[in-house]
């Protein structure tokens, strides 16, 4: 085996790369999964709202991340 | 509700409600420029690219110069934001906002360019039918596009808790739609503990991705050059060089729009000398970096002698682009002087009554007269009047005496000036670093492989498109710091607790390491015990 596309693996990333139409497909394949990450992060921060803790603030402190409500 | 200082609602919230004369007069005359780039668009678009300087062989023109340095600029904000942000720099607080949306705005910009560049704008459809993944212009639209959505990411979660506020303390009277607006911003934020850390994290998470995002955009761009065999391009220096010049720029740019900020909202209490002091810093350390792959760059051009390259280089050093090649040396070397020498001049000379403006003006205008009477020395008019008699090397010296001096004098004025020093700088580097784009894609297109020489002289259609597209630039801007706070508020009440608390602790002296009056222990004895 001299040739190297004889290779399935060399022959599979050659059409990958070769291929018209694939680029675009991943521009628009990787804009949906950003597009789906930040909205499952928002989706986090709006739920966060919904947790039982009645003290609210207009700003963090560090202190806050060890902060429990109960004192 | 979320409450907020009577203070900083006053400074900070009140003035997005309240619309002076002078901004109906900005956004005016920023329309009629973007009208006027629209109307030239359109004439482009009906009679093709002939309207534009482009031709055989300088496919590349200003569009492309526009393209990079835009894009360049968008590197201020979230790169620099999130540099600081991941590495704890207390400072940045006030000034991330800005930097941020410079970055969301200046990509916006940056990719209309592209569109402008093609002539028929669905041709941008071909990228996503035909593109491959060999392709580096396909890589750049996946590199933008990831940076374009992540830093509208990075821009938006910090708004979210200013929205809440703005959402609880809007002024009666406010129209009804921005109530929405703000409602629908603020994503029902209520600011409970489990909502500040969720909401921080992801800022922190998001600060980390950006970093390697952004330097893939700017390396991705100069490898639209570097993987062509065109003379010049053909460089492994280009993808660091580009990121350099880029941050370089950002920097440049995030100085005049918090300035602008600044003074336009009074700011002052909040944007302080502390921000111009040490963003200056990393602005020198940039300049020096930028001023060493410029070096380099042309240094292996110059060693190699290829056949093909050397006329690129020979173009700029002393042919049909040294113009522009000098002008942006000459003009770096200034920021560079503007920024390192006041670092270095004597608190004394400002008591002294030599080093004054006036007196550093005076002895500016003399020796520009002489570098114009040498440079023209048939020209008519005050320099040939005064100096023109002179002989060329009386004028090197008059000239090269009386700049030296004019810059010493203005020394302590910028030491004492480190706002205005730094907005002298910042406007030096964007028309240095505009050249500097102009300087590494017109020549090489002007000088290809296997073809004559070529000429490219931007026309009107192309200049106009410029300045729509500054004004666009500018027009974002000024309508979101309409919409939303310039300074971010949370961060700012959050970096003022922090400073209040490092200020009433008290911090103990180190330890001495010999004690006091005891001789210093003999090497190889025991280490004494305090």
């Amino acid at each position: 085996m001299n040739f190297p596309l004889d290779n399935p693996f060399y022959h599979f990333v050659y059409q990958l790369i070769n291929t018209a139409g694939i680029g675009g497909l991943i521009v628009i394949v990787e804009a949906i999964l950003i597009l789906i990450a930040v909205a499952l992060s928002l989706r986090g921060i709006v739920n966060g709202a919904k947790v039982d803790e009645p003290e609210v603030y207009a700003y963090p402190t560090p202190a806050l991340h060890h902060h429990n409500g109960q004192d | 509700m979320l409450r907020i200082s009577k203070h900083d609602r006053e400074i900070l919230l009140d003035p997005l409600f309240h619309a002076g004369r002078k901004f109906y007069l900005m956004i005016s005359v920023l329309m009629l420029i973007m009208l006027w780039g629209l109307i030239m668009y359109v004439r482009q678009f009906v009679l093709g690219l002939g309207t534009t300087g482009m031709e055989r062989p300088a496919y590349w023109g200003m569009y492309m110069v526009n393209f990079i340095f835009f894009i360049g600029i968008s590197h201020a904000g979230t790169l620099i934001s999130a540099i600081l942000r991941v590495s704890n720099a207390e400072w940045r607080r006030p000034i991330t906002r800005i930097a941020e949306a410079i970055t969301a705005f200046a990509l916006i910009v940056g990719t209309l360019q592209i569109i402008f560049d093609l002539g028929r704008p669905d041709r941008i459809l071909y990228l996503f039918r035909f593109g491959r993944l060999q392709s580096p212009l396909l890589w750049d639209a996946v590199a933008v596009t990831a940076y374009f959505l992540g830093s509208l990411t990075y821009l938006y979660l910090p708004i979210i808790p200013d929205a809440a506020l703005l959402r609880d303390n809007i002024p009666e009277g406010a129209p009804a739609w921005r109530q929405r607006l703000y409602k629908l911003m603020a994503l029902g934020w209520r600011g409970n503990r489990t909502q500040w850390l969720r909401l921080e994290k992801m800022i922190a998470v998001m600060a980390v991705l950006i970093i390697p995002v952004a330097v893939s955009v700017h390396t991705v761009i100069s490898w639209i050059l570097a993987t062509t065999v065109q003379p010049g391009w053909h460089s492994t220096v280009f993808g660091p060089y580009f990121v350099v010049g880029a941050i370089f720029s950002g920097i440049g740019a995030l100085f005049i729009a918090m300035t602008a900020a600044r003074r336009a909202f009074h700011l002052e209490e909040y944007i302080t000398e502390r921000q111009y002091r040490n963003l200056g810093y990393i602005f020198i350390t940039m300049a020096a970096i930028w001023f060493y792959f410029t070096y380099a760059e042309h240094m292996t051009q110059a060693a190699g002698q290829l056949t093909a390259e050397f006329p690129v280089l020979a173009s700029k050093l002393w042919g049909e682009f040294s113009f522009t090649f000098w002008t942006m040396v000459v003009i770096m070397v200034m920021a560079f002087i503007v920024l390192v020498f006041p670092l270095l001049t004597p608190d004394s000379w400002q008591r002294s009554r030599v080093f004054r403006p006036r007196f550093a003006l005076a002895n500016g205008v003399v020796s520009v007269l002489a570098i114009l009477a040498l440079l023209v020395p048939q020209s008519q008019g005050v320099a040939a009047d005064l100096l023109g008699g002179l002989p060329s090397p009386t004028l090197r010296i008059v000239a090269g005496v009386f700049g030296t001096v004019a810059i010493l004098s203005i020394l302590p004025w910028l030491k004492s000036h480190i706002i205005d020093a730094m907005i002298i700088a910042s406007g030096f580097v964007l028309v240095g670093m505009w050249l500097e784009r102009w300087n590494i894609v017109v020549p090489t297109m002007t000088h290809p492989r296997l073809m004559p020489v070529g000429l490219y002289t931007p026309s009107l259609t192309e200049w106009s498109l410029f300045a729509a597209s500054t004004a666009l630039f500018i027009f974002l801007f000024v309508l979101f710091f309409k919409l939303i706070p310039a300074v971010s508020v949370w961060e700012v009440r959050e970096g003022r607790v922090i400073d209040e608390t490092r200020d009433s602790a008290q911090m103990p002296l180190p330890e001495p390491s010999r004690p006091p009056g005891g001789l210093q222990p003999a090497f190889g004895d025991n280490e004494p015990t305090y």
